[in-house]
């Protein structure tokens, strides 16, 4: 079952272009085509944004320039591709922000739980060009080799379970997993939740058992990896949210003129322009879809209880990460 | 250099290399370092590949379950299996060897590994074969055959490599695995009985000589319902379950069973862990020559051509696969090949709208079929090896038993169920169904 | 098949200085170390997660016992000649052919020991901007075992080479009985 709700037909052809191999770079009339890595389906939020970027690049290069799309973690996990991206081996990728902490310890402050109250203010968030500005600047302070050009996001994240989660004390004493994280370390606990880190490939099997009782992510990533089969009940927490960053590697853009530079950040501001409201409608998409399928949604889940556990919690760890975070936990708190 | 032709020259030289006889491992890793000069690649990133490979926990299962395996092997505590195996079917025509087919179940059950299955086969049951008259190379031939059991039958090792590699429910395979490998078993039963029979016949054991059998094996026969039942019930996952079973022979199984050999533990330990590290170098090398053929695009290429010529017939692109992972399977060892194939084995399972637990116990008996198929037919190198038979008289009398898995692997491919019932009775989710908002569970 | 006196591995003498003989022996040790250390590593996560109390850095030592364990076996097996082979080609050749033929297959395995000293060195060195989760560890920590098996592996080689050159490379046939005995794999 795919997310649906994307315009674009995700099917590559069988001769799909692979990435410059021989590095006959392309001067002369000859098209360019850059890799472009994710570890989602191609139907998903990402896919979204490479079909965005790719579409704004060839139509500003007159076709010169694309990419392909590597979807699926086929060039490796989010942390692997930051690896690959700095040192130039892929040209461009996607990574959440809460992988980016990888290489870019600040880059967690947007994992902070309930900082976002709800999409909407989200959406806010990402389009206010202080917050990307302010983003950038962390990320280009702590990382060498690759540049983010852009934020983007697949919506906010919910927990699931076979159980409801009316509000926080339904988490007492319960096995929660999260991203290996320190955030996650620190906000679940204050929850009553004790957290699991597991690999999410593993995710599936795991909820199934009962080795963990309750899983949390974006409400497509749940649909499309079929979490719902395993953890029938989803509960909209909207704890934190989903955001991630386009990353350029230095060694593509410093080989291209300053002409195409321009069009490459012009083809991410895209990105950062239209994907968040085109993923969020994906998010209501897959949720009427869940719905149908007969996937219980706890919609009013009462939020109070999580906000007053993790209120101080957002300020002290923003504080423990650096100023940047500091920075960026103030711009979008004055958005609300 | 097209992408096609780097693939070319890379699989060329992997192939080249590994038959002048460099080791399979740095035959991949060499051929891959030399593919990333025709490309942007850097080589610090393919090298860096190598540890991306081997960084997963899924993986820490192979280790445990060969270990697990081995450390029984050593042990003698096989003996006592066998002794079982010999009171339930030893008055049956052909004897020894349904007792040989009958161990080998019951130790698939406990081990993921085929190699430990022959040393204890080997080492116990062919010198009495030979006494009552089996040809030495119709023994090495069975015990290379059945014990490709042990990679069908759970807890198997290509399992855990195909669920963490294919992002398959590894307890769904699990489950799958299990009518099928019982159906080979039968087959090689069945086959012993009407070809093999020498003239020897023993009289059937009694209920008290069967449940004295059963009593001495029965703690090392609690493994497969300690690792299957703490699976399915959440007390640890599969890789967990791994370390379950080495504890447990450790701490129970050889110190009721062979107090003595504690003294050799560390011994144990030192052999198992160069003995893991041979297979998981080659998961490395492998991981680093998928990375680099997906990067090149082949799995769009090879499955646009399988969709070219089986459209999306599911039965014919079950074939294929067969086809595919039986050529691949005489050069390339099981695991590697599960890895780097992977790519394209998951759009093949979109194209044909294919349940991915079918499709991988599909490639595992395909594969583990591979264990005795020349040139690099792991299982039966190995035990004409141990038996000092000729390789090549080993496998003559291999030929007949290929019988038994094209058989199999026909009725698995027509008939779903045989792989997807047990993981619906015990783990519906496992594949694809899911509790309705009424209870009870929808299946696709 | 006789119980070993000595952990080393006492196949094929003719290729093996008496000197490296403590290396083979450390890191067999080692490998054992790393098999048993992560062992009790997923043992104690899966008790520490039952009682409530999880140890949250656990997962990153035991990978780091389970990764390490991988390259120092891969390492000490070629010293061992464990490693699968798809052919044993060289087993039927005789004189100059044969001493040729070894020699290649060596200096094949001898390039990937040198990459992975030296590309594995630099990947080393990017590992510390690239950090493990949750304890924020530089990744360095566990890529350095590259370029250590790189050195490792390239001694081994360079031992076989030399006695091989000085005594001939006649070992025994792959069928005798020890050797076959641990010419394990997945299986
Ligand atoms: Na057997
Ligand atoms: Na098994």
């Amino acid at each position: 079952a795919c997310g649906g709700g994307t315009s674009s037909d995700p099917a590559q052809t069988p001769d799909a272009p692979a990435p410059d191999a021989g590095g006959e770079a392309a001067n002369n009339g000859e098209v360019r085509t850059f890799s472009f890595g994710y570890d989602q389906p191609q139907s998903t939020g990402y896919g979204i944004a490479g079909e965005i970027f790719r579409e704004k690049l060839e139509e500003l290069s007159g076709g010169k320039m694309t990419i392909a799309h590597y979807p699926g973690a086929q060039l490796g996990s989010e942390p692997e591709m930051l690896q690959k991206v700095r040192s130039g081996d892929i040209d461009f990728i996607i990574s959440s922000t809460a992988n980016a902490t990888t290489v870019a310890e600040q880059s967690a402050v947007f994992s902070l739980h309930y900082i976002f109250e709800d999409e909407d203010h989200l959406a806010r968030a990402l389009a206010d060009p202080e917050v990307t500005q302010a983003l950038k600047d962390m990320f280009s302070e702590s990382v060498t080799g690759a540049q983010v050009l852009s934020p983007m996001t697949l919506g906010l994240r919910n927990m699931y379970s076979k159980d409801e989660i009316q509000s926080v004390d339904d988490l007492n004493g319960k096995k929660i997993r999260v991203q290996a994280t320190r955030t996650e370390d620190v906000h679940m606990p204050a929850y009553g939740a004790q957290t699991v880190h597991m690999a999410f490939g593993e995710v599936y099997t795991s909820l199934q058992t009962g080795v963990m009782d309750i899983a949390e992510n974006g409400i497509n990533v749940y649909l499309e990896n079929k979490h719902y089969e395993v953890a029938p009940i989803l509960s909209i927490t909207q704890h934190a949210a989903n955001n991630s960053v386009v990353w350029a590697s230095d060694k593509v853009m410093e080989s291209l003129t300053e002409e195409e530079r321009e069009w490459v950040q012009a083809a991410a501001d895209e990105v950062g322009k239209n994907q968040p409201k085109k993923a969020l409608e994906l998010e209501a998409e897959s949720l009427a879809e869940l719905e149908e399928l007969g996937v219980k949604v706890v919609k009013e889940v009462d939020k109070s209880g999580f906000m007053e556990a993790a209120e101080p919690i957002q300020d002290q760890l923003a504080a423990e990460m650096g100023p940047h975070a500091e920075k960026i936990l103030q711009l979008v708190r004055a958005l609300r | 250099m097209s992408a096609g032709m780097i693939i070319g020259l890379m699989s060329f030289l992997f192939l080249f290399f590994g038959v002048i006889g460099v080791p399979v491992a740095f035959a991949i890793i060499a051929s891959v370092l030399v593919a990333t000069l025709f490309t942007e690649i850097s080589l610090p990133s393919m090298v860096g590949q190598l540890f991306n490979g081997i960084n997963s926990v899924p993986l820490m299962a192979v280790p445990f379950f060969l270990l697990a395996g081995e450390l029984m092997a050593s042990t003698n505590i096989t003996e006592r299996i066998i002794r079982l195996a010999n009171s339930l079917v030893g008055h049956i025509r052909s004897g020894l060897a349904q007792v040989n087919t009958v161990f080998s179940l019951f130790f698939a059950g406990m081990s993921g590994s085929s190699t430990a299955d022959v040393a204890a086969a080997t080492r116990i049951l062919a010198p009495q074969m030979k006494n009552e008259g089996y040809h030495p190379a119709f023994t090495a031939a069975l015990i290379a055959a059945t014990a490709t059991l042990a990679n069908i039958v759970p807890p198997s090792i290509m399992a855990i490599i195909y669920g963490a590699s294919g992002g398959v429910s590894i307890i769904g395979i699990f489950l799958g695995g299990i009518i099928p490998g019982i159906l080979i078993a039968g087959g090689f039963m069945v086959y012993c009985f009407f070809f093999q029979a020498p003239p020897i016949r023993k009289q059937r054991s009694t209920f008290v000589e069967i449940s004295q059998a059963a009593k001495r094996a029965a703690l090392p026969l609690m493994i497969p319902f300690i690792i299957m039942g703490g699976i399915l019930s959440g007390w640890f996952t599969p890789t967990e379950a791994g370390m379950i079973a080495v504890v447990y022979t450790i701490c129970v199984a050889i110190p009721v069973l062979k107090k003595s050999h504690l003294r050799h533990l560390h011994k144990d330990f030192m052999n198992a862990g160069v003995l893991y590290s041979v297979p998981l170098i080659c998961v490395a090398a492998a991981s680093a020559f998928g990375w680099m053929i997906a990067y090149l695009k082949a799995p769009e290429v090879v499955s646009g051509y399988i969709e070219r010529f089986a459209g999306t017939n599911p039965i014919l692109i079950m074939f294929l696969v067969i086809l595919m992972f039986i050529v691949v399977g005489q050069f390339v060892d099981a695991v590697p090949a599960i890895i780097i194939f992977m790519p394209i084995v998951i759009s093949l399972v979109e194209l044909g709208n294919i349940n991915p637990v079918h499709m991988g116990v599909i490639v595992i008996i395909t594969l583990a079929f591979g264990l005795i198929t020349p040139p690099y037919g792991l299982a039966l190198l190995l035990a004409s090896g141990l038996s000092k038979v000729r390789f090549k008289d080993a496998l003559l009398q291999c030929l007949p038993m290929y019988g038994v898995f094209i058989i199999t692997l026909t009725i698995v491919v027509f008939f779903p169920d045989t792989v997807l019932y047990l993981p619906k009775v015990f783990m519906p989710e496992s594949v694809g169904c899911f509790v309705g908002p009424e209870g009870g569970y929808i299946c696709p | 098949m006789s119980q070993k006196e000595t952990i080393v591995s006492q196949q094929d003498r003719n290729l093996k200085w008496k000197a490296f003989d403590v290396l083979e022996r450390i890191l067999m040790i080692l490998c054992g170390v790393a098999i048993a250390g992560f062992t009790l590593g997923v043992f104690l996560d899966v008790v520490t997660r039952s009682i409530g109390h999880p140890w949250l850095w656990l997962q990153e030592v035991t990978l780091g016992f389970f990764v390490y364990g991988i390259f120092l076996g891969a390492s000490v097996a070629v010293r061992r000649n464990e490693h699968v082979i798809l052919a044993n080609t060289t087993e039927n050749l005789r004189g100059a052919s044969r001493v040729l033929l070894e020699t290649f297959n060596r200096l094949v395995v001898l390039g990937v020991a040198l990459s992975l000293l030296y590309f594995g060195y630099i990947n080393f060195l990017h590992g510390f901007q690239s950090y493990l989760m949750p304890s924020m560890t530089p990744i360095a920590v566990l890529t350095v075992i590259l370029p250590i098996s790189g050195v490792l592996i390239s001694l081994f080689t360079i031992e076989q080479l030399i006695n091989g050159w000085k005594k001939g490379f006649h070992t025994h046939s792959m069928f005798e009985e020890n050797k076959s005995d641990e010419e394990e794999m997945t299986g």
